[in-house]
């Protein structure tokens, strides 16, 4: 290259700059037009830089919780939650701030650290204020500083000056928002209103909607239809559709959040021609979200409750009629009559009016589909979960609000220790009259030792146990002399 | 060689001119690939659409060549491109645009100041982008907002959007919209306009109203909650199923009744009841007293012919809480008709039934909805609105591609997928009529009857989607049957429902007015679509019947017929069928109610009492009302008192708080008569459901006539009498000292005669929307106006008199009055016009001819959106130049009169005596008013004593 004058190489600059750029151009243009998996190479480490420091900061925190160090795991978290910074609804760091924020909260909460808790859930309601789930464990937190009570209340029932405002108001009948909030209403000595947000979820009516599965060869996700099934005259739920896919599996997602109980599920068909419907065999597969008792489902008011069945012979693609029934029967949902067990319910079901009879009622449910389970050990080495039985306690209401059972439990021949849950939650007291190991003809052999049991969320005050956790329990070791007991008998009085 | 070197030389030396520009487009396509990318690829999701990084380069590439192109080429619209669409300019300024576009798509939900120009006229409005989805805010065209400032309305609405087209065939909802008018439905004004942004040609939009109030009296309702139903997006709820019918509190309001509390949302609550309740007579039959069936019925006609599900479970709910109908009205929303996604797969047929939620699941359980839907859908193409429909979109497609010739915006940019997408887009409707009309209107069907095993009946089978209006039974020789029953097998039991009052007899035939149609069963079946909704499908199921005919010999039966409006097709006759039980059809035979019920006497009512059955009142009953009780009629009223014995509605005792209301209100109510009662004491009702602003209230029906009635006493709400959605004559009915007004008459059409309303605290008669014909009555003593009529009503009023009233008559907000013969005298205003309302474009029209106007305070005024004159009338006094406009709100502005006297003067005698031709500007009260405009006297000027 010849030495020009400075314009003269400033200009040959320029053209070589601009060659350069329109290479670039041209070449760009030639990878975008035949070589596309380039270009989605380098769209994916994109990507991946974009995401990856966060993941890789997530797995640290996920590293520190596992190996203990909390106080690391909370650094990283913040340090993560610094990073990732203010997110709006439809930002993709989103479900990383939601779940660095739930892990903060969590770990504040295990630290005592109220104050923190309650700002991490600030921010994630922040980050979703439609979230039922965000909005109990703020209420949750609010309710339980009496500085910040007021809030929880505005939060769920709204400003009071503008009606209809709160969130357990467009929701009256979820259970994750009125739990709290009757609770804390109770509490606070507002029984009419915590008497009427539990009327109104009682009577609200729950959904109906049901989606149907069906497949050939494995569950298919798009293989779904969607009905309102109706109860006959005879209390008989019943689904009519025909069909003409290949079937050998079927799954029925009842509808969320209702309650009821479906007796003796049956799958029937009718062939093209056939007159009548003939029975489906099938077996039971897996369910999901309801329980299920002998030949019943239960349904509790969960979120999507599921119930598959495989069929004994695959149906082959045709024509055909199906048919599913069940006998129907309403229950109440079993959240609001537990609501109604709570240390509140007595206060609340106390009196003449509509709303109180309500929640009687609701505490009669409640009481009445109350269980105990009693596990037992063998040997020592724990308790199993396949070593257990579950008894109905079947409690009856007394006038005096409490509720009398008496229930024999069975236990097998070798036991040697013996944990009963009481499963009644945070709110009963438990008064044992009776509580003895009897032999299969019932003859008395010991009383149980009752006061030598250990306890797990459960105290003793006047001859009472007092739950004072949600996982209540107490065993005992077998005592001597036992070696034919078969049945331990428990007569007593839930209040 | 060196000639080589030479040419590289100026090449070289040359090359910028190449280059340059290349290096100019590639920074700019590089800038906006890596903008988009980064926002919408990376930063936010746009789930379920996708922004990769190659699509968006090319996209971004191929806008720039379509743009340079339109630039070189000089392609813009002009106005001899033989493009019709009308022009939307928008004037923003750069710093607006920058902050709309900042941090998309949370920055473009805040309204910016700009400016509109339309048709001439520009309007301030405040602009923002609009649209859940990214295709609304993530490419070239952008969807707006548009909002003027109270007060100013760009024809007729406040809000507007304007809406880029979200598919390659562009004009899905545009065409659904236009279909939804043509069946009757409630929809927002859509058209194609061609839109600029700062004086530059952005492309081609729906122009489409926002829903709000405007949108009901468009459509003339009057205004009430109108609810939007959205779970999906933002809307979302997490932890909940997000089924819009699951929740009714979740649902917005669009627009308002400010009657009751804006979170109330007890018509919601009420169908939330229902639909969770269990299919059944009595469900089905509440559902129908809650939702317009046959409103219902023309959308899912609507539904079926753009083959649409976008009214799910979760979203696109537009529901319209009529308070005086109390029934719920669908409003078309975003449809988006023939949809790619929604179109059947390959051979598959088109889905004759549409059911895409809980409420289509429960609509097609109900024999009148099914019913319904034939009828719409049969008119639609016995009409040939199908032919008048798709020459209609043919048009607009023939628009919208001159439009996006244009267009540098276009989605896609490639100009030839759109036509191609237009091409399958059309072929597609065509394809979905045919089949709807093949299987409504021209379908194979089946109809087979037998002579019941059981003797003295016959059973029928209906496999058909073609409702009958009636089954006719020919015989060979005389029968007489005793009783008529249709029964039905449902759940094993026999459901059996008595027509034998409803059944007639003539020439040897029997006809029974049952409206057979067949039970839809579901069919689920995998289509090929990740939209599961189309899983789910109807079919027609043989439905039997039996009529039992007690005291006929079904051996002598000769033929049975399907009676229907185009005609009547034959039962096949067959030796035996099988009975199938119902399972999902009710409200099959539901005869009218025709018996009535009789009452006389002193009766007493308490609380609220219904009244379900056709009554007939003697002469001389007396109802004692206690405070607060009301009597709602729901079906036919016959009461004749007499001038000896006149029927009394009155209070229980004298000194009591008010009662209720009585109110007469639906269909069924049709041609009921009230003649010589007296009704006094009363005052209103209101409930979360339904709400009667008067003493004496008819709503909704028709051919009601009021005669020698006298009104009094009326105590705390605002009317006396209020008449909605009706046509009433009044005669001779006297309304006496109302609280505020004593005839509140909205969207109706009445007659009122020889009648008088003496004393009223405000007006004697108050119209809105409303054609009416007052003759020979006298308003006296008004507080406020003797006659006033807003809101597009429509008056023709002969030979009345006005005495004392603060005015004697005034009109507003495009209403139109003629008065004739009249007397108006004594009144502090004799005439008033003036527009009072925003939402109208202009004010009130009046002409008095041939009448007495004198010693008033004041003579006519009118502003200048208004008009008011008199004709050939005897006038006494002068006009005023200006006059002060009071308004609701106690304020008032200074106005120049535009009223004008027109060959007046002092004297009796008329100057012209011809005949006077009907008001040409009130064509649509000829029929109702035609005969007695013939009776105008033209010789003489005021009234004829």
């Amino acid at each position: 290259m010849k030495q020009g004058t400075l314009p003269q190489r400033l200009a040959f600059a320029g053209r070589m700059v601009l060659l350069v750029g329109s290479l670039l151009g041209g070449c760009t243009a030639v990878v975008f037009a035949w070589w596309p998996k380039t270009v989605d190479t380098f769209e994916a480490w994109l990507r991946e830089r974009h995401t990856a420091p966060f993941d890789e900061a997530w797995a640290e925190a996920v590293a520190a919780r596992a190996a203990a160090d909390s106080g690391r795991e909370r650094a990283l978290l913040v340090a993560l939650s610094e990073r990732v910074g203010p997110t709006a609804q439809l930002d993709r760091r989103r479900p990383m701030a939601v779940k660095v924020q739930n892990r903060l909260v969590e770990l504040h909460r295990e630290a005592g650290d109220s104050r923190s808790a309650l700002v991490g859930l600030r921010r994630l309601r922040a980050i979703d204020p439609n979230s039922v789930l965000i909005a109990r464990d703020l209420a949750v937190q609010l309710f339980s500083d009496p500085g910040t009570r007021a809030e929880a209340y505005t939060l769920l029932l709204g400003d009071p000056a503008v009606y209809g405002s709160g969130f357990a108001w467009r929701l009256p009948a979820q259970a994750e928002l009125l739990s709290p909030l009757v609770d804390a209403l109770a509490s606070d000595g507002r029984l009419d209103e915590a008497r009427k947000l539990v009327v109104t979820a009682a009577s609200w009516p729950e959904p109906k909607w049901w989606s149907i599965y069906w497949w050939d060869k494995e569950y298919d996700p798009l293989k779904v239809a969607g009905c309102q099934p109706r109860v006959r005259a005879d209390s008989v739920l019943q689904v009519d559709f025909f069909g003409r896919d290949a079937i050998r599996g079927l799954r029925i997602l009842p509808p969320a959040f209702a309650s009821c109980c479906l007796s003796d599920p049956k799958w029937w068909v009718r062939e093209a021609g056939d007159a009548e419907f003939q029975p489906l065999p099938m077996r039971r597969g897996a369910t999901q979200n309801l329980r299920e008792v002998g030949s019943t489902l239960e349904l509790l008011g969960n979120a999507d409750p599921m119930v598959t069945f495989e069929l004994q012979q695959p149906l082959p693609a045709g024509e055909r009629e199906f048919r599913f029934t069940a006998d129907f029967k309403d229950t109440a949902p079993e959240w609001l009559a537990r609501l109604a067990l709570t240390k509140c319910g007595p206060q609340l079901a106390d009196g003449d009016g509509a709303a109180a009879k309500t929640l009687a009622e609701l505490r009669r449910v409640g009481f009445a589909s109350l269980v105990l389970e009693a596990f037992w050990e063998t040997a020592p080495g724990g308790f199993s979960t396949g070593d257990k039985v579950r008894v109905p306690l079947a409690a009856s209401l007394q006038r005096d609000g409490g509720a009398s059972f008496a229930v024999d439990v069975p236990l097998p021949a070798e036991w040697t220790v013996l944990r009963l849950d009481l499963g009644t939650g945070e709110f009963a007291t438990w008064r044992f009259d009776c509580m003895e190991l009897r032999d299969e003809g019932g003859v008395v052999l010991s009383p149980a030792p009752l006061q030598d049991a250990a306890l797990h969320d459960v105290e003793w005050k006047d001859h009472e146990l007092i739950a004072t956790g949600v996982d209540a329990q107490l065993q005992f070791v077998r005592p001597a002399g036992t070696e034919r007991a078969r049945v331990l008998h428990v007569e007593g009085l839930i209040r | 060689m060196s000639s080589l070197r030479n040419s590289l030389a100026v090449c070289w030396h040359w090359s910028w001119i190449f280059t340059l520009p290349m290096v100019v487009m590639f920074v700019h396509w590089g800038l906006r690939t890596g903008q988009q990318f980064a926002q919408f690829g990376l930063r936010i999701d746009i789930a379920p659409f996708e922004f990769t990084l190659r699509e968006t380069g090319k996209l971004e590439f191929a806008h720039m060549l379509r743009s340079l192109g339109l630039q070189f080429s000089g392609t813009v619209p002009r106005d001899d491109d033989g493009c019709t669409l009308r022009t939307v300019e928008l004037f923003l300024g750069d710093e607006e645009i920058e902050t709309l576009d900042a941090d998309l798509p949370y920055s473009g939900e805040h309204n910016q100041g700009g400016r509109l120009r339309f048709q001439g006229t520009d309007y301030d409005v405040s602009l923002r982008y609009r649209g859940d989805t990214v295709l609304h805010w993530g490419y070239f065209k952008k969807s707006f907002r548009v909002t003027t400032k109270k007060g100013q309305l760009v024809e007729g609405m406040r809000k507007f959007n304007l809406v880029v087209g979200k598919t390659d065939e562009q004009l899905n909802n545009h065409l659904s919209y236009r279909l939804a008018n043509r069946l009757g439905l409630i929809t927002p004004t859509c058209e194609l306009v061609r839109v600029f942004v700062n004086g530059t040609y952005h492309g081609l939009y729906e122009l489409t109203e926002q829903l709000e109030e405007g949108t009901l009296r468009r459509h003339d309702r009057m205004p009430g909650d109108l609810y939007s139903g959205e779970m999906i997006m933002l809307d979302n709820i997490e932890g909940t199923t997000n089924r819009v019918f699951e929740y009714p509190r979740v649902w917005s309001k669009v627009a308002a009744n400010n009657h009751y509390e804006l979170a109330s949302r007890a018509p919601l609550e009420r169908l939330h009841a229902i639909l969770q309740g269990n299919p059944d007579e009595s469900s089905l039959a509440a559902l129908a007293q809650l939702v317009d069936l046959d409103r219902f019925a023309r959308f899912s006609a609507l539904e079926v012919l753009t083959q649409t599900q976008h009214n799910d479970h979760r979203h696109n709910w537009r529901l319209f809480w009529d308070p005086w109908r109390l029934r719920f009205e669908p409003v078309v929303w975003d449809i988006v008709g023939w949809h790619e996604s929604m179109r059947p797969e390959g051979n598959q047929g088109v889905d004759l039934e549409i059911i895409s939620s809980q409420l289509h699941e429960w609509l097609h359980m109900h024999a009148e909805f099914l019913r319904a839907r034939y009828r719409h859908l049969h008119h639609f193409f016995a009409g040939g609105h199908d032919d008048a429909f798709l020459a209609e979109a043919e048009r607009e497609l023939e628009q919208a591609l001159l439009a996006l010739r244009a267009d540098p915006n276009a989605m896609p940019q490639n100009a030839n997928r759109i036509v191609a997408a237009m091409a399958d887009f059309t072929a597609f409707i065509h394809r979905a009529f045919r089949a709807v009309e093949a299987n409504y209107v021209n379908g194979t069907e089946t109809l087979r009857w037998c002579p019941a095993a059981a003797g003295g009946a016959i059973d029928l089978e209906v496999a058909t989607r073609r409702p009958m209006n009636a089954v006719e039974i020919d015989f060979d020789g005389p029968q007489m049957p005793t009783s008529v029953k249709l029964v039905l097998l449902r759940d094993g039991a026999e459901q059996t429902t008595d027509l034998t009052s409803h059944s007639s007899l003539s020439t040897g035939a029997l006809r029974v007015p049952v409206a057979l149609i067949s039970e839809l069963a579901r069919e689920f079946e995998y289509r090929g679509r990740a939209n599961s909704l189309r899983n789910s499908r109807r079919r027609v199921v043989a439905t039997s019947l039996r009529l039992v005919l007690d005291g006929v010999d079904v051996g002598r039966i000769r033929e049975v017929w399907a009676l229907r409006d185009e005609g009547r097709d034959p039962f096949q006759r067959t030796a035996t069928l099988s009975r199938r039980p119902v399972g999902t059809l009710f409200q099959l035979a539901t005869p009218p109610n025709t018996t009535f019920r009789s009452l006389a006497g002193e009766i007493a009512i308490k609380g609220v009492t219904e009244v379900v059955d056709p009554v007939r009142i003697a002469a001389g009953t007396t109802f004692r009302l206690d405070p607060g009780a009301s009597l709602l009629f729901r079906n036919r009223v016959i009461a004749e008192g007499t001038k000896e014995a006149p029927i009394r509605f009155e209070p229980t005792e004298g000194g009591q708080a008010p009662w209720g209301t009585i109110a007469i209100n639906g269909p069924q109510c049709a041609d009921s008569v009230f003649r010589w009662c007296t009704v006094r004491g009363g005052s209103g009702y209101k409930v979360p459901l339904e709400e009667y602003c008067s003493m004496f209230s008819v709503h909704n029906c028709t051919g009601i006539r009021i005669e020698d009635c006298a009104f009094s006493e009326n105590r705390e709400y605002d009317d006396m009498i209020h008449v909605m959605y009706s046509e009433v004559v009044f005669d001779r009915v006297t309304l006496t000292a109302a609280r505020a007004d004593a005839l509140d008459c909205d969207i109706s059409t009445v007659i009122i005669k020889n009648s008088s309303f003496p004393r009223s605290g405000n007006d004697g008669v108050d119209l809105m929307t409303t054609r009416a014909l007052v003759l020979d009555c006298t308003f006296e003593g008004n507080g406020d106006k003797g006659i006033s009529i807003g809101e597009g009503s429509r008056l023709i009023g002969l030979r009345n008199r006005f005495r004392g009233c603060s005015k004697g008559m005034e009109a507003k907000d495009g209403s139109i009055a003629w008065l004739a013969n009249c007397d108006i005298r004594g009144c502090k205003k004799a005439l008033n016009a003036y527009k009072k309302n925003w939402r109208y474009d202009s004010g009130g029209y009046i002409t008095v001819t041939k009448s007495f106007v004198g010693e008033n305070g004041s003579l006519p005024t009118a502003d200048v959106w208004s008009r008011a004159q008199l004709l050939d009338c005897q006038v006494k006094g002068e006009l005023v130049a200006d006059y002060d406009q009071e308004y609701v709100d106690g304020s008032s502005t200074r106005m120049r009169n535009t009223a004008r006297l027109v060959d007046c003067d002092g004297g009796p005698g008329p100057k012209m005596r011809l005949p006077l031709p009907f008001p040409l500007e009130l064509g649509m009260l000829e029929p109702l008013a035609s005969s007695e405009w013939g009776t105008v006297r033209s010789d003489v000027r005021g009234g004829v004593q």
